[in-house]
């Protein structure tokens, strides 16, 4: 009842008669940080980053006897408040609140609202300053009224330099707020623990990928990027990382307080001067906006490819500082080995994996529709590899982007920069490396045979529509042509059409995942050919005219 | 009005009395038998209104114009509908992997971002959808994915009001402007939750990559071996703890209002090691209209346990049926056909289906 009579009087927002404890941050911290549940490969921007973090601190309470409103100070910006957790408290918890009601000159206004102020005009010349008393009529959100003994005026429209000093005291927080109202038994002493979620965190995994000179194998090695977007650092923090793909429901919108500045919004303010306003229409420049990555590196290398060169170069690191991975349900748990200090805003690099002499297997191939006839184009290249430990791998992958290199001599070439899914042990692992000019493929489609079959009318339309189908039959060929000195393999994979069989082939294809795989070896400076026949059935309905 | 004009340098002051004739792009004033344009010069010019007109309030204001026979004061209640306050649930569910049971607890999560600070109000929250035809009704979003997998048909002792659930604040309480509040109304521990994995193929869905099966955790509201409790639509949390024992998140989803007794299946996100590669073998045609599908599911576990694996084929229309099939499926609906896939620890398991179709 105390507590009740207290809050009818008072403006506070929560509370008035609990006793307000403030923590701040100590103790052990630990954040584990998620993945975007929906992103891309893209790389790691700090104002964009879709992924999210669980935060757990724990902090040492003093809370009296009876009710108190225990504040907990520090927490992420992001902070998803209705995920809050909060363990360790004595007696009940009446409620957990997080208040984004923040102090801006705005809520300043607002909270001052038909109270007393004083007026301040300063004379621009002599700097001398007149204080009279006055009286705020209307909030910040439509503009500043005021009331003097002179009359109403509206703030900031007369162009004298005029201000208000506020006397009054607000209670508003300068950041969100989380706090927990307890009832304790006794007063005591104890530890808490807070846990949360919070967006504006996100990781991916970067790997680099070198492969050997004679492309047989490559070393593997890989960083996990992580990035604390929030203005909040976390000092010496156990951090993990957890790779898989989780739900998040995004749809957790929380109040937000943007802060509202204190406005002149005053009558029209034209003059008869005024030029009249043209309509600027934005252009697109030919060139993109500039673009300035001022990087610069010792030597560089030029390369006629079209993509930016980012220096994720491979670094040898020993065995201890790898991030250490533990299976967390369906997921996969990586722990950073020692504390870290995450600050405000920052990405960071640890190491996920190296792994040497990873057999792999370099291919060329080509993906085509059947029966299309196509142009010379460059064929892709693959390096094929399993995710076994027969091939110095057989540890989870997770998604990220893989960067290839190609070593010459004492320096290193980026071949290309993929997407990598996913990748469990014992899997397939296929990285692209770029298209080769000197590989070209073509398709042509030699002969088609029609054979019309029966016509078929059906029984429900008999003498309306008439079914007339026929088998179509295809020869395609499609060559390859190797203009490098060295033997290569190549793969072709056919996508039939529904309802199309492959009746020949030369030379006879493989299955693998339901479509036809052809494999053949191009020698140096020659060619191969692959023929192949496949059959169709074409239907038509045609109207029969009464 | 009254405007005075200030001598920059000196502040001296002079004042007239002028009229506005106009407001379009600037104000043009009329003084004695001039007319001016008010501040052309750039120069300071204070406006001084006599009063604000009766109309104009410092904040959107309500009134009510009565005519009573005796004036005095008396007690007024003034009720209202009013968007920008909201509610939902927020659980967080701790699943013990060892026994297979969860810990739940339950909040309510008020929202208030209706611009007022309701001073130690008496607070009720229902649960259910009442019509608004001005609000947004945001839980009916339709799910890509079920979560109830059998509604239930027990009754609580929480207050109903019609077909709503009342859930009251016991203390009055201040929801203040742009607050989040959260008061607990469930704690219950060791309710035991199945966990197991789910694919589903869309007709004709096939894959040159292996995909993830989903995660899905499964656990009663009965009252018997259950939460025991009706819930409010919200967001359920799962946690399990680390090999150092701390909780860690490992996904959520939503659930709608369900009634106490039902069982809800719940996907937390794609398992890492548990993988289904769908692919379309062979389709051939039968001529006369018909096909026949000849359908691979090849599943991988690359856990040290064995797993099993609901493998749900949709889009199965009309009077498709399966001629061939490496085990037993069982027909969820006319449409889908489920198999129970046991795959053995760090194994490979290939499932096959024929599918026979018309159209």
């Amino acid at each position: 009842m105390r507590r009740s009579l207290a809050l009818m009087l008072g403006f506070v927002p929560l509370g008035a008669a609990a006793a307000d404890v403030a923590v701040q941050r100590e103790g052990a911290l630990a954040v584990t940080i998620y993945r975007a549940p929906s992103r891309s490969s893209e790389g790691i921007d700090l104002d964009d980053l879709g992924g999210f973090a669980l935060v757990s601190e724990t902090r040492t309470v003093s809370i009296p006897e009876g009710e108190s409103r225990i504040r907990f100070e520090g927490v992420a910006d992001g902070i998803e408040s209705a995920s809050a957790i909060i363990t360790g408290l004595p007696g009940d918890v009446l409620e957990k609140n997080r208040d984004a009601r923040l102090l801006s000159p705005g809520a300043l206004v607002a909270a001052t609202l038909g109270r007393s102020v004083m007026l301040v005009r300063t004379n621009r010349k002599t700097g001398k300053q007149t204080r009279l008393p006055a009286k705020i009529l209307s909030d910040a959100e439509g503009g500043v009224m005021f009331e003097t003994a002179e009359g109403i005026e509206a703030l900031r429209c007369s162009g004298l330099a005029e201000t208000f000093s506020f006397i009054t005291n607000t209670d508003l927080a300068a950041t969100p707020t989380l706090s927990a109202l307890v009832r304790s038994p006794t007063a005591t002493t104890v530890k808490v623990t807070l846990s949360y979620l919070a967006h504006g965190f996100d990781w991916t995994a970067n790997y680099v990928a070198t492969l050997s000179p004679d492309s047989k194998s490559m070393d593997l090695g890989a960083w996990v990027t992580l990035a604390n977007g929030n203005g909040v650092t976390f000092p010496s923090a156990q951090t993990q990382v957890v790779a898989g793909r989780i739900n998040h429901e995004s749809g957790d919108v929380q109040p937000l307080d943007m802060g509202e500045p204190i406005l002149a919004r005053c009558w029209p303010m034209g003059t008869t001067s005024d030029p009249v306003e043209e309509p600027v229409i934005p252009r697109a420049s030919p060139f993109g906006d500039s673009d300035s990555n001022a990087t610069t590196f010792q030597e560089v290398l030029v390369t006629a490819q079209r993509r930016s060169y980012e220096a994720v170069m491979p670094i040898a690191m020993s065995a201890a500082q790898l991030v250490q991975e533990e299976q967390l349900g369906d997921l996969k748990l990586y722990r950073v080995p020692e504390h870290t200090t995450l600050t405000s805003r920052q990405i960071k690099q640890v190491r996920l994996l190296d792994r040497r002499d990873v057999p792999v297997e370099l291919f060329y191939g080509a993906d085509l529709d059947a029966n299309q006839s196509v142009e010379s184009t460059a064929a892709e290249r693959t390096l094929r590899t399993r995710n076994d430990a027969a091939h110095h791998l057989g540890l989870p992958l997770p998604s990220g982007r893989v960067a290839t290199f190609a070593t010459r001599k004492d320096s290193t070439l980026l071949l290309d920069e993929v997407p990598l899914r996913d990748v469990a042990v014992d899997e397939d692992v296929e990285i692209g490396v770029g298209s080769s000019a000197d590989v070209q493929v073509s398709a042509v489609r030699e002969t088609t045979n029609v054979s019309p079959r029966r016509a078929v009318d059906p029984p429900l339309l008999r003498g309306v529509l008439r079914f007339s189908s026929a088998v179509v039959d295809d020869v395609s060929r499609v060559e390859i042509h190797n203009a490098s000195r060295s033997a290569i393999r190549f793969e072709l994979r056919l996508r039939l059409d529904e309802g199309t069989q492959l009746i020949g082939a030369e030379p006879t294809p493989m299955s693998r995942d339901g479509r036809p795989l052809f494999k053949v070896v191009v020698p140096g400076q020659g060619s191969a050919v692959i023929r192949y026949r496949s059959e169709h059935t074409s239907v038509k309905a045609t109207h029969i005219p009464l | 009005m009254t405007i005075v004009r200030v001598t920059p340098g000196t502040g001296a002051e002079t004042r007239e009395k002028a009229l506005v004739l106009a407001t379009n792009g600037g104000v043009v004033l009329k003084i004695g038998e001039r007319i001016e344009v008010l501040r052309d010069d750039g120069l300071p010019v204070r406006v001084i209104f006599d009063k604000v007109p009766d109309n104009l309030r410092a904040r959107p204001t309500l009134s009510v114009t009565v005519n009573s026979a005796h004036g005095g004061t008396r007690p007024a209640t003034l009720s209202y509908l009013t968007p920008g306050l909201g509610w939902r649930a927020d659980y967080v569910a701790l699943f013990s992997e060892a026994d297979s049971k969860i810990d739940v607890q339950g909040w309510v999560t008020l929202t208030n971002s209706s611009g007022t600070t309701y001073d130690d109000a008496k607070t009720l929250l229902v649960a259910g959808s009442p019509s608004n035809l001005s609000g947004n009704n945001s839980w009916a979003v339709r799910r890509p994915r079920p979560t109830l997998a059998e509604a239930g048909t027990e009754s609580g002792t929480r207050e109903r009001l019609g077909d709503f659930y009342l859930y009251p604040i016991t203390e009055r309480t201040t929801i203040a402007n742009l607050q989040t509040k959260q008061v607990s109304f469930l704690d219950v521990h060791g309710v035991p939750a199945e966990h197991g994995y789910e694919y589903r193929n869309v007709w004709l869905g096939t894959s040159e990559t292996p995909q993830s099966a989903k995660s899905v955790y499964r656990f009663s509201t009965s009252a018997k071996a259950g939460l025991g409790d009706q819930l409010p639509a919200g967001i359920l949390r799962f946690y399990m703890r680390d090999k150092r024992g701390d909780p860690q998140f490992i996904g959520e989803n939503q659930i709608d209002h369900t009634p106490m007794g039902s069982i809800i299946s719940l996907s937390t996100g794609d398992a890492f090691d548990v993988k289904v590669q769908p692919t379309v073998l062979k389709r051939t045609s039968l001529g006369d209209f018909a096909w026949r599908t000849e359908m691979r599911y090849s599943l991988t576990n690359a856990l040290p346990k064995s797993v099993q694996v609901a493998v749900l084929q949709g889009g199965l229309w009309g009077d498709t049926t399966i001629s061939a099939e490496s085990q037993k499926s069982t027909r969820r609906s006319a449409d889908v056909a489920e198999w129970l896939v046991t795959v053995p620890a760090n194994g490979k398991i290939d499932l096959t289906a024929t599918f026979m179709t018309r159209y």
